[in-house]
C-alpha cells in the first residue's frame, strides 16, 4: 500500500514536471532557413506561408477568411496563406529568434534590426526572374529610394511598399469627405448651412447647432468635440494639421508643409513664430472651445472607445475625422432610411485627398524573411501582391465581381455595388474580401490599371453617386453639388482650400533612423507636452494661455528640444534634397 | 539516540515531500531567476533583430543615464508615495479579517467574504470603465457628489491632478481588501478557542477579546507580511496606473514601473529600461535586509 502511495505520489510530481517543462520545448516555429541558389517558380510543392505586420489583423479573426481574394491567390500560388498580427514586442521576439513570418511588414522602428540583423532577402537576386512587379518601370522611383535609404549601404534593395501612386494618376475625391469640419447635417441645415472657412466658423456654427439642440432625447448632456486620449498628441496637431494646412510626421513633433515641403517643429515654434503650427492651432481651437462652453468636460479622459460611444448616443455635434460616429449614422438610418440626422463633413482648408504616394505609403515596409523555408514562394507571392492584378481584387473584387462592358472598360456590377449597402448580404461581402488586404496592395486605388480602369472600381465617377445615403443626398441638393465632397472641390478650384496634390510625402523616406538619443528627446518632450495640455486648454484669458505656452517652451528647452530640432531640420534638408534629386 | 522504525522513515518521507515542491521551484526558477541573464542587455546598446553580443558595447552609460533623467525623480517620487499609503494602510486587511470574524451568522459571514474577495479577480482594464462610468463627468457618483456639494460642476474626480494619490490607493485597497485578509483569516482559524473562553470567563468582551487574543496571535503573519510589503516597495505594478493615466494626472500617477514600461517596450529603450530594473531589483533587495534586520533587534526573530 505505501510503495503504491510513493509509486503515485512520483508519477504525480513527474507528470507536473514534465507538463512544465512541455511548454518550454522550442515550438514548431522554429525554421531552419532553407536558402536556395536556384530562383525556381516551381509550384508543383504545397506550402503554408504567413504574412505578418504590425497593425495587421489575425486571419483567424477576419471573417470570410480565406476570401475570394486570398482563395484566388492560394490556388494561383498553390499555397496557405495565413495572416498574423505583430505589435512591436512580439516582432522583436520573432526578430531576435529568427522565427518571423514568411513575408513581414515593419516600420522605420526595426528597419535597422533588420537589416543589421540580415533578416531580409535582397529582393534584386530575383529581378528577373520572380520579381517583375516590384520591378517594373512603374515602381522606379520607389525602387531607387528604397535602395539609396532602406538598405545596407551596397544599394541592394530588401523592401517594397504599398500603394504607389504612378505619375499619371489622378484622384478625385471619393463621394465622402474623411476630414474636415464634421456637423450633424440636420442641425446644421436648420441654422442655414453656414459657411465654414476657418475654425472662428466652425465654432460660431457648433455655438448656434447646441442651442437648437443642448441635450438628446434621452436626456444627455450634448457638447461639441472632445478630444481622444490614447494616441499621445494627434487629437490636437492633426486638427491643427487639417486647419492649417500641414501634414505630420510620426508622433506630430515635426510637421510638413503641403505645399512648399518645409519641414516645422509643431510644438518648439521659436524659431518661426510667424507660422502657426498645426499643434498650436488645434491647442487653440480646444482652448476657444472650452471658453465657449462646448467642450466635453471628460475631454482629457476620454479614450477612442467612449468618444465612439458618445457619438454613438449622439452626445457631440462635431469633429474632425469621420471615424470616429461610433454607430450613429447606421442607427439613425436602420430606425428611418431617409433620416436627415447624421454625421457629414465639410472640409477644412486642408483636405487630405489627391495624395501622392510616389514611393508607398510611408511607414509599412514590407520584406521576405531570409529564414524562411520557402525564400522563393515568399518572393513570387509578395511580387503577386504588388501587382496591378491583386491591387484589383482587393480593392474591387476579383473578376465576376466587376466586368468589362461592350467598350472594354471594367465597371463593378450592379450586384457588387448592391451587396455593398444590403445588410442582409453582410457574409458574402466579408467573404469577397473587397477592402482585406488593403495594406498590402502596392498598387495606389486612383491608378489607372492596364484595362483603363481605376484599380479601385468604386472610385469611378459613375460609381461613387451610387453610394450616398438619403441624408447625403439631401446634403447634395440644398447645396447644389453632385457629390459631398465637391465641397472641397469647389473650395480647391476657388483657393481657399487645397489638397495633398503638391506635398512630396517621399522626403520622410529619406531621413536617416532616429538616433536613440534624438529618440528620447522627442519621447521626453512629446510626454511633457501632454503634461501641459490642460493648462493650455483651460487657460480662461488669452495671457493665461501664453504664460501657460511659455512655460512650456522652457521646459522643453531644458529637455534638450533644441537638439531634436537641429538634427531633424539638418536631416530634412538633406533628405529633401536627395529625394529630390531621384525625382529628376 | 536509538534508531527505531520511525526515524529510519522519515528521509524517505522528506525526498516525496522534496518532490512535490519541485514544478514549483522550476517555475520559480524560470520565471525569476533565468530573467536575470537579461540584465546583460543594461550593458549593451540593444537593437532588436541583432544578436546581443553584435550590438555596441556601452558599459555602465545606461546606469549613468539613471541619474541625469529628471523622470527617474519624479517617477520614484510617486512610487514612494503609493508604496507609503500602502505600507500605512497595511493593517487594514487585518483588522477586516477581526471584524468579518466577528460576524457570527456563517452564511452572512461567507457572503461578505465572496463579496470582497471578488474583485481581486477582476482586471484594471474593467475596473477602469467602471470606474469611468461612475465618476466621469457625467458619471453617477459624480452627479451624486455634485448634488451633495462635494464636487464643482464639470470636474470629475478621473481627471483632478489632487485625487490621484488617495482615489488610486482607494481603487488598490478595494480590489485587494478581501484577498489580503484571507491569510489573516487563516490565521485567525488556527488560534486555540480555549483562550477565548479564559478571557470570557475573566470578563472580556469582543473588543478585548480581538486586542488580547486574536490581535497577538495575528502579529507574527502581520510582521512577515509587512516585511514582504518592504521589499516591493517600488514594485507597484503598472496596470492600474496606465488605465488611469491621462494628461491632467499623468505628473501623479506615472510610477517608476510604467515609467520603465514606456521608455523600455513603447519608446523600444530596451537597454536603459533593463538598467532601471536592476537598480530597482538592487534597492528590493537592500529594502528587505534591512527590514528584516530590523525586525530581529524588535522581535528577536527574522523572516529570511
Amino acid at each position: 500500500m505505501r510503495k503504491r502511495k510513493a509509486a503515485l505520489v512520483l508519477l504525480c510530481s513527474v507528470t507536473l514536471a514534465a507538463g512544465l517543462l512541455a511548454g518550454c520545448g522550442s515550438d514548431t516555429g522554429g525554421k531552419k532557413s532553407a536558402k536556395t541558389d536556384k530562383k525556381t517558380d516551381d509550384l508543383s510543392k504545397h506550402v503554408d506561408l504567413t504574412l505578418g505586420g504590425i497593425g495587421m489583423t489575425d486571419s483567424d479573426s477576419i471573417d470570410g477568411w480565406p476570401t475570394e481574394v486570398v482563395e484566388k491567390l492560394e490556388k494561383k500560388f498553390n499555397v496557405t496563406l495565413k495572416e498574423k498580427q505583430y505589435d512591436n514586442e512580439s516582432l522583436n521576439l520573432d526578430l531576435s529568434g529568427g522565427t518571423t513570418t514568411d513575408i513581414v511588414m515593419i516600420n522605420d522602428d526595426h528597419i535597422s534590426g533588420v537589416l543589421k540583423g540580415k533578416h531580409a532577402v535582397n529582393l534584386e537576386e530575383y529581378k528577373d526572374t520572380l520579381a517583375k512587379n516590384i520591378f517594373s518601370d512603374n515602381m522606379e522611383f520607389r525602387n531607387k529610394i528604397m535602395q539609396t535609404y532602406k538598405s545596407d549601404g551596397d544599394n541592394k534593395q530588401f523592401f517594397v511598399t504599398p500603394r504607389v501612386t504612378f505619375g499619371d494618376t489622378t484622384a478625385n475625391y471619393g463621394t465622402v469627405l474623411n476630414n474636415g469640419y464634421v456637423v450633424r447635417w440636420d442641425l446644421y441645415k436648420q441654422i442655414g448651412c453656414p459657411e465654414i472657412d476657418n475654425d472662428d466658423d466652425y465654432i460660431d456654427a457648433l455655438k448656434a447647432m447646441k442651442e437648437i439642440y443642448p441635450e438628446t432625447e434621452d436626456g444627455l448632456p450634448v457638447y461639441a468635440m472632445s478630444a481622444y486620449n490614447d494616441s499621445q498628441l494627434h487629437t490636437y496637431f492633426y486638427k491643427g494639421c487639417l486647419a492649417e494646412g500641414f501634414i505630420n510626421l510620426e508622433g506630430g513633433i515635426y510637421v510638413q508643409n503641403a505645399q512648399t515641403n518645409e519641414l516645422y517643429p509643431d510644438i518648439y515654434d521659436v524659431d518661426n513664430p510667424e507660422v502657426l503650427t498645426p499643434f498650436w492651432s488645434g491647442v487653440k481651437f480646444y482652448n476657444n472651445l472650452y471658453k465657449e462652453g462646448l467642450l466635453d468636460p471628460d475631454c482629457f479622459i476620454t479614450k477612442t472607445e467612449d468618444l465612439n460611444e458618445k457619438y454613438t448616443k449622439g452626445q457631440y455635434l462635431g469633429g474632425n475625422v469621420n471615424w470616429h460616429y461610433g454607430k450613429y449614422n447606421d442607427n439613425q438610418r436602420a430606425l428611418d432610411s431617409e433620416t436627415l440626422k447624421e454625421y457629414v463633413t465639410l472640409p477644412a482648408k486642408l483636405g487630405w485627398a489627391n495624395e501622392k504616394n510616389l514611393a508607398g505609403w510611408f511607414g509599412k515596409y514590407f520584406f521576405v524573411s531570409s529564414h524562411s523555408p520557402n525564400v522563393d514562394r515568399a518572393v513570387m507571392v509578395l511580387d503577386y501582391l504588388q501587382s496591378e492584378e491583386f491591387s484589383r481584387d482587393v480593392d474591387s473584387g476579383v473578376e465576376g465581381r466587376w466586368e468589362k462592358g461592350e467598350d472594354g472598360k471594367p465597371d463593378l456590377t450592379e450586384d457588387t455595388i448592391s451587396m455593398k449597402t444590403d445588410g442582409s448580404r453582410l457574409d458574402e461581402w466579408k467573404k469577397a474580401g473587397i477592402g482585406t488586404l488593403g495594406d498590402t496592395c502596392g498598387e495606389d486605388y486612383y491608378n489607372i490599371a492596364s484595362d483603363g480602369g481605376r484599380i479601385d472600381l468604386w472610385f469611378e465617377d459613375d460609381v461613387l453617386p451610387k453610394s450616398m445615403t438619403f441624408a447625403e443626398k439631401d446634403m447634395c441638393q440644398t447645396l447644389e453639388l453632385n457629390l459631398p465632397s465637391d465641397t472641397l472641390k469647389k473650395k480647391v478650384e476657388a483657393g481657399t482650400s487645397i489638397d495633398l496634390g503638391n506635398c512630396l510625402n517621399a522626403i520622410q523616406m529619406g531621413m536617416e533612423t532616429t538616433p536613440k538619443d534624438i529618440v528620447r528627446i522627442d519621447s521626453n518632450c512629446e510626454e511633457i507636452t501632454m503634461n501641459a495640455i490642460p493648462n493650455l486648454v483651460q487657460a480662461k484669458t488669452d495671457e493665461e494661455f501664453e504664460s501657460a505656452k511659455a512655460d512650456l517652451m522652457k521646459e522643453l528647452e531644458g529637455a534638450g528640444v533644441k537638439d531634436s530640432v537641429k538634427w531633424w531640420s539638418d536631416g530634412w534638408e538633406s533628405a529633401k534634397k536627395g529625394i529630390e534629386e531621384l525625382r529628376k | 539516540m536509538p534508531k527505531t522504525a520511525r526515524t529510519v522513515r522519515r528521509p524517505k518521507k522528506q525526498y516525496k515531500l522534496l518532490l512535490l515542491v519541485l514544478p514549483f521551484m522550476l517555475i520559480v526558477l524560470l520565471f525569476n531567476y533565468v530573467p536575470i541573464f537579461g540584465w546583460i542587455y543594461s550593458v549593451y546598446d540593444y537593437v532588436p533583430g541583432l544578436p546581443i553580443f553584435d550590438c555596441d558595447f556601452v558599459g555602465l552609460e545606461y546606469f549613468k543615464m539613471i541619474f541625469r533623467d529628471a523622470n527617474v525623480l519624479r517617477t520614484l517620487k510617486n512610487t514612494a508615495i503609493f508604496a507609503a499609503i500602502s505600507i500605512i494602510l497595511t493593517p487594514l486587511p487585518m483588522i477586516f479579517a477581526i471584524l468579518l470574524n466577528e460576524v457570527k451568522s456563517g452564511p452572512m459571514r461567507k457572503f461578505v467574504q465572496t463579496f470582497t474577495t471578488l474583485p481581486n479577480f477582476i482586471s484594471w482594464v474593467i475596473i477602469f470603465s467602471l470606474a469611468f462610468a461612475l465618476f466621469s463627468t457625467d458619471g453617477l457618483l459624480t452627479s451624486l457628489m455634485g448634488k451633495a456639494g462635494l464636487i464643482g460642476a464639470g470636474k470629475s474626480i478621473l481627471s483632478s491632478k489632487k485625487s490621484v494619490y488617495w482615489f488610486q490607493t482607494f481603487l488598490a485597497q478595494w480590489k485587494t481588501l478581501g484577498w489580503n485578509s484571507i491569510i489573516y483569516l487563516a490565521a485567525i482559524a488556527g488560534i486555540d478557542q480555549e483562550q477565548y473562553e479564559a478571557a470570557r470567563v475573566d470578563g472580556a468582551g469582543y473588543f478585548r477579546c480581538a486586542l488580547h487574543v486574536t490581535l497577538p496571535a495575528m502579529m507574527e503573519t502581520y510582521v512577515v507580511l509587512f516585511i514582504l510589503n518592504i521589499g516591493n516597495f517600488l514594485n507597484t505594478g503598472y496596470e492600474q496606473y496606465m488605465l488611469f493615466k491621462n494628461s491632467v494626472t499623468a505628473p501623479n500617477i506615472e510610477v517608476l514601473d510604467l515609467y520603465v514600461y514606456r521608455i523600455g517596450l513603447e519608446n523600444m529603450d530596451y537597454s536603459y529600461g533593463v538598467a532601471i530594473s536592476i537598480v530597482k531589483s538592487v534597492v528590493s533587495i537592500a529594502l528587505v535586509a534591512i527590514a528584516n534586520l530590523a525586525a530581529k533587534r524588535i522581535r528577536g526573530n527574522t523572516v529570511i
